[in-house]
């Protein structure tokens, strides 16, 4: 194997010329490619040079953002960050709430916790699945989709909707938690205890799969740095940041819960890391049930805006219909920006408002988008069949990489 | 340590506001911005988060949003490293004819790769979307959008698909 | 018609009955529908899903095979512009020919020859089952692609890697058993204990080659779906895509054959001293091929539970590990002929 070749100045020099080297597009209708087109030159088996082309689920979101109503940037953000949707509107949320300067009630921060642990844990399990594809094993594809149907019906009991849910609104979160959910919780997740076990016995300890990940894709800590990933990926590689414990938002600061951390930053740790954060996330569901406080769902700028029949509404159901006044909503200028952790990484957001009725810079930079030099910096010197391995181990999603 | 002092350092002109976490730090001139980074680096922002622009009448301004992984007190600000360029005068003030990118010219900034390799596909970004061109970087090339989308910066105020003459069916 | 002894005309009809129905082409269809039908529903069973279901629903959809045949037979024949049109025709016809040819060799049952009696059964199977990848690399260089083309590649490495350990183990049961013929192996079988205690090392590797051969998980290289579009047929469409997916079962079915001849003991515990059609081919020879659909059904099951190698642990695995594996057990043959004469 080549050795690694990591300053930027040489990669982009690396002489591709002449017929020694075979170009191979990887390209967008191939199985092992998700929505974009990977460009590899291959010496032989070696990879040599790797350019990722994205932008083929380009949906121009910030353009669109810029020129919609401040609350149509919901739908907008949570349908490019699918397997993710809560911690996109969560974000999102956050920094209106910045420039509106409201402050939810504690109930609406413990279920914004909720549903967002929920959500990581569906995400992770996406991730170890496409992972498992790649490699060649369906079973772990089709376990690890099959067990996300109860945490996503969990999420309908709780929210109205599967995925998609458009939860949580500037003031608090829109329905409070029916009867039934607590019991019905910890049947889910005393299920994914034991399942945790299965895919222990059958996939992380595996003899191929460790064949074929251990040593595969190693990036060091202080390339991490400087590369700027995100995610699982950076607590892979050794370094101790997560936004949740430092730049809290939400119930964070009242829970307790640790930050998994691995030595090596192959993709081996990057497998280990998405398991035992599922584990944490369980332990964090726990705690959230447990101490549940009381009090309204909205924060009471928003509840004493409320005509008579919402107020009905929400005494009798304790549902918060969407409120028509959102629609002609201005926060008064100001820039703001804000940090949330998705499970892939951490969303960043930074708003700035003029008073108009539309915002007049959205800008957001998603994890997969910050997880794209991985490409072009681990995957150099391996062989061709470690680019599936390194593409999967990275849980990259491509629609939220173009945004 | 104080943000507020050590930033003051760098430059005069900064924003605080701790309650919506918004820090800002405002270079004037380009010339400046390669040692006000570095200056950075050394206090311990090792990683760029995001690269864009912000498009006013007058002026673009380009922001690098940084932040750090390794020094404890600085993990939970974002910095906004703002330069404001003016745009330089177009070529051609007839507004119905004429190609429209000799109307709108490209702004030309200092690339920051060498000193945060992370702000390579973020620049590239930039470039396309606001018309920023970056000198320095190594491979300065379109990153998203297709080739009839060359030189119509889409993200600037002044877009419309009927002036870019982009075929929409 | 004095001169054509009709000992000769019925002789030649039991050998195309035998080449034709069993065990020649039709249980080769059947089992191969059923083969590919229980790979399907053991992955599924495993999965938490039905795997296929509505074709035949009465019987858990057993026919599905039987229906994607049909719809191969039907589909359009695309053939690349640029393709090497003689090559991408007769090579996927060719690997399936060959590798069906080699049956005509293994023998069922005492009874059993086809043509000619012979004492050297094991040696024209062998020789013929070793022609079949040949005709995979050149499919893999007919179509103009180069994913297949570095599919070719991969087959190509992998076969020059597991070919002589495999050789190395037949050698050795050879040795043990001192005859070139399949059915004085298993008399020697029914005599004293079945190859499989006699020389387990020999059984290791041949069960190993015998994945690797066939394509199944974790040795899927050549066909391997995230790397490759799908390995060696990308460009292929209709029947020759068929043919050219069912030729692994096809090898894989000779393969169990030859291992439940020379180490599961073949036609054991039958014990024939009768010679004619029933008693001497057709019940020892469905004991056998019970035998062999077992030994398919446990390796077909591997899919569901192991991912695939990749290319250079499987070719330096291939030149170590199972070279050395195959070494030890012609030596520990030689050993147990010096010993127990």
């Amino acid at each position: 194997m080549s050795e690694k070749i990591f300053n930027i100045d040489d990669l982009q020099n690396i002489n591709v010329e002449g017929e020694k080297y075979i170009i191979l597009q990887i390209g967008p209708s191939h199985p092992g490619s998700g929505h974009m087109r990977i460009k590899v030159w291959l010496d032989g088996d070696i990879i040599v040079k790797v350019d990722p082309d994205i932008g083929f689920v380009h949906r121009t979101s910030e353009w669109l953002s810029e020129r919609r109503e401040w609350i149509k940037a919901i739908p907008i953000v949570e349908r490019i960050m699918l397997p993710d949707t809560v911690h996109a509107n969560l974000a999102y949320v956050l920094t209106v709430e910045k420039l509106l300067s409201i402050e939810p009630p504690p109930r609406a921060q413990y279920l914004r916790s909720l549903v967002a642990e929920i959500n990581r844990i569906t995400s992770h399990l996406y991730g170890i699945g496409i992972f498992g594809i790649f490699l060649g094993s369906s079973t772990v594809y089709m376990w690890a989709f099959g067990d996300r149907e109860p945490f996503i019906d969990l999420m309908e009991m709780l929210t109205g909707a599967r995925i998609t849910t458009s939860y949580i609104i500037p003031g608090g979160v829109r329905w409070d938690m029916p009867n039934g959910f607590k019991e019905r919780a910890e049947t889910v997740l005393q299920y994914m205890e034991r399942r945790l076990k299965d895919y222990e016995d059958i996939w992380v300890k595996n003899p191929v799969v460790q064949a074929r990940t251990i040593n595969v894709g190693v990036l060091k800590k202080e390339d991490a740095i400087s590369l700027g990933v995100v995610g699982p990926n950076l607590r892979a590689s050794g370094v101790y940041y997560d936004t949740r414990k430092h730049q809290p938002y939400a119930a964070y600061p009242n829970l307790d819960f640790e930050i998994p951390t691995m030595k090596n930053g192959d993709s081996y740790d990057r497998l280990l890391i998405r398991v035992e954060e599922i584990k944490q996330s369980i332990r964090m569901i726990r705690q959230i049930l447990k101490d549940l406080p009381e009090g309204k769902i909205v924060a009471d700028q928003i509840y004493n805006q409320l005509n008579p029949v919402m107020k009905k509404n929400y005494e009798e159901k304790k549902r918060v219909m969407f409120p028509a006044f959102m629609i002609h909503m201005r926060p008064p200028p100001g820039e703001a920006t804000a940090k949330v952790e998705a499970g892939r990484g951490e969303i960043f957001f930074y708003i700035k408002s003029t008073g108009d009725k539309y915002p007049y810079r959205f800008r957001w930079v998603t994890p997969s988008f910050r997880n794209l030099p991985f490409f072009t910096h681990v995957a150099v010197g391996h062989r061709l069949a470690d680019l599936p391995t390194i593409y999967g181990s990275i849980d990259y999603f491509p629609p939220e990489a173009d945004r | 340590m104080n943000i507020k002092d050590e930033l003051l350092k760098i430059s005069s002109n900064i924003v605080i506001d701790e309650k919506k976490a918004y820090y800002k730090i405002v270079i004037e001139e380009s010339a400046k911005i390669f040692d006000a980074a570095n200056s950075l680096k050394n206090l311990g922002f090792d990683h760029v988060v995001s690269v864009t622009g912000v498009d006013y009448p007058d002026k673009v301004e380009v922001i690098w949003h940084v932040s750090s992984y390794s020094v404890e007190d600085l993990k939970g600000i974002n910095l906004a490293l703002t330069l404001p360029v003016k745009k330089p005068e177009s070529v051609n003030q007839n507004e119905t004819q004429g190609n429209l990118a000799s109307k709108r010219p490209p702004v030309t900034v200092p690339s920051l790769v060498k000193i945060w390799p992370s702000a390579s596909f973020n620049e590239r970004e930039a470039f396309e979307m606001f018309g920023i061109l970056f000198e320095g970087h190594p491979d300065l090339r379109y990153l998203m959008l297709p080739e009839d989308f060359y030189e119509t910066w889409p993200m600037r105020k002044d877009f419309t698909y009927q002036r870019a003459k982009v075929f929409i069916e | 018609m004095s001169f054509i002894p009709i000992s000769l005309i019925i002789w030649l009809i039991e050998d195309l009955l035998y080449l034709i129905i069993f065990p020649g082409l039709v249980t080769i269809l059947v089992l191969v529908i059923v083969i590919i039908w229980l790979e399907r529903k053991i992955a599924a069973k495993v999965q938490m899903r039905f795997g296929p279901l509505w074709v035949s629903k009465k019987i858990g959809g057993a026919l599905q095979s039987l229906a994607d045949l049909l719809r191969y037979s039907f589909q359009e024949v695309i053939i690349p512009e640029k393709a090497d049109r003689l090559a991408f025709i007769l090579a996927p016809g060719l690997m399936f020919a060959f590798a069906t040819i080699a049956l005509i060799f293994i023998p069922v049952g005492p009874y059993y020859s086809v043509l000619f009696p012979s004492y050297y059964t094991i040696l024209f199977s062998l020789a013929l089952i070793i022609i079949t990848p040949i005709f995979a690399i050149t499919v893999g260089w007919a179509s103009d692609n180069k994913f297949s083309f570095i599919g070719a590649l991969r087959e190509g490495f992998l076969l020059i890697s597991y070919e002589v350990p495999f050789l190395l183990s037949v050698v050795s049961m050879i040795i043990i058993f001192r005859t070139y013929d399949y059915i004085s192996a298993v008399q020697s079988q029914l005599n004293f204990l079945p190859g499989i205690i006699l020389n387990p090392l020999a059984a290791l590797v041949m069960l190993i080659v015998m994945i690797r051969t066939t394509g199944r998980f974790p040795f899927d290289i050549t066909e391997a779906d995230s790397e490759l579009v799908l390995g060696l047929f990308t460009e292929y469409s209709a029947l020759f895509f068929g043919v050219g997916m069912a030729t692994p079962y096809v090898e894989l079915y000779n393969f169990s054959l030859i291992f439940s001849l020379l180490f599961l003991g073949g036609w054991w515990p039958l014990n024939i001293n009768v010679m004619n059609p029933v008693y001497g081919l057709f019940l020892p020879g469905l004991v056998v091929v019970i035998k062999a659909f077992i030994v398919m059904a446990i390796l077909v099951f591997l899919r569901a539970v192991y991912p695939r190698y990749r290319l250079d642990q499987a070719v330096r695995s291939g030149w170590s590990y199972v070279l050395l594996l195959s070494i030890l057990s012609v030596i520990l043959s030689v050993v147990e002929v010096m010993f127990l004469r």
